[in-house]
């Protein structure tokens, strides 16, 4: 439900009423932006996730199926947040990730080498929110892809 | 004992927002429902609900591959 984190915390942002997480999913699923598979959902796919919120919310995300590292640094503030794929050990950068990718976190802005971010699943009081982690270990963590929400 | 914050996250790599990196103001929420569950959803002892009622089977998450989705492994595989 990362993915619907980050949604909520865009939702927040922008002064918008945040549904409750069961009623994203419901609404994921009728896009499509969640598709069942067996007991669980396969990951957001981020097409049908920005036409759902374009339609549902008037919340313009482009999706970014490569996302070079510089372009995301550029991009990247509150305003235009970035839904960033990376791994989850992201919640601890030191480490280095068996492979990048698969969790989503908000990117919110970049300087003098840092990304800032919000975690959905970082460890509470360390690195969950406006969790600043150095780009260089940042990028060993994130697959290059993602979602930019403009407008 | 009690482990200040700004420890944790010198030792994790995560550094405190401040300077040029200021809090952003972005509201935030988390994914786990039950914070004070949340070393168990990191050490895999427990894992998260799904959708459809009752707790996924006991097998690793599959591994992400590049295919322009994320699957929010949140939990270690």
């Amino acid at each position: 439900m990362c993915g619907l984190a980050c949604l909520k915390m865009i939702m927040a942002w922008r002064g918008l009423q945040v549904p409750a997480t069961m009623r994203l999913v419901e609404r994921a699923l009728a896009w499509k932006a969640y598709v069942p598979q067996g007991d669980r959902v396969a990951g957001l796919s981020y097409r049908p996730f920005a036409e759902w919120v374009a339609q549902d919310y008037g919340i313009a995300a482009e999706v970014a199926p490569v996302l070079p590292m510089r372009l995301l640094a550029r991009l990247a503030s509150p305003g235009t947040p970035v839904i960033a794929s990376v791994h989850n050990w992201v919640r601890w950068p030191e480490r280095i990730p068996p492979e990048r990718g698969g969790h989503l976190v908000l990117v919110t802005g970049a300087a003098g080498g840092l990304l800032r971010l919000h975690n959905p699943s970082g460890m509470p009081a360390a690195s969950q929110r406006d969790a600043v982690v150095r780009a260089t270990d940042f990028a060993r963590f994130f697959a290059e892809r993602g979602v930019i929400v403009s407008g | 004992m009690v482990i200040p914050a700004s420890a944790v996250m010198a030792a994790s790599g995560v550094m405190a927002a401040s300077g040029v990196m200021a809090a952003s103001g972005v509201p935030y929420f988390s994914q786990w429902e039950s914070p004070e569950l949340v070393p168990q959803f990191v050490d895999g002892s427990i894992r998260p609900l799904t959708i459809h009622g009752g707790p996924p089977p006991a097998r690793a998450l599959r591994r992400s591959t590049n295919t322009g989705q994320a699957k929010c492994a949140a939990w270690p595989a």
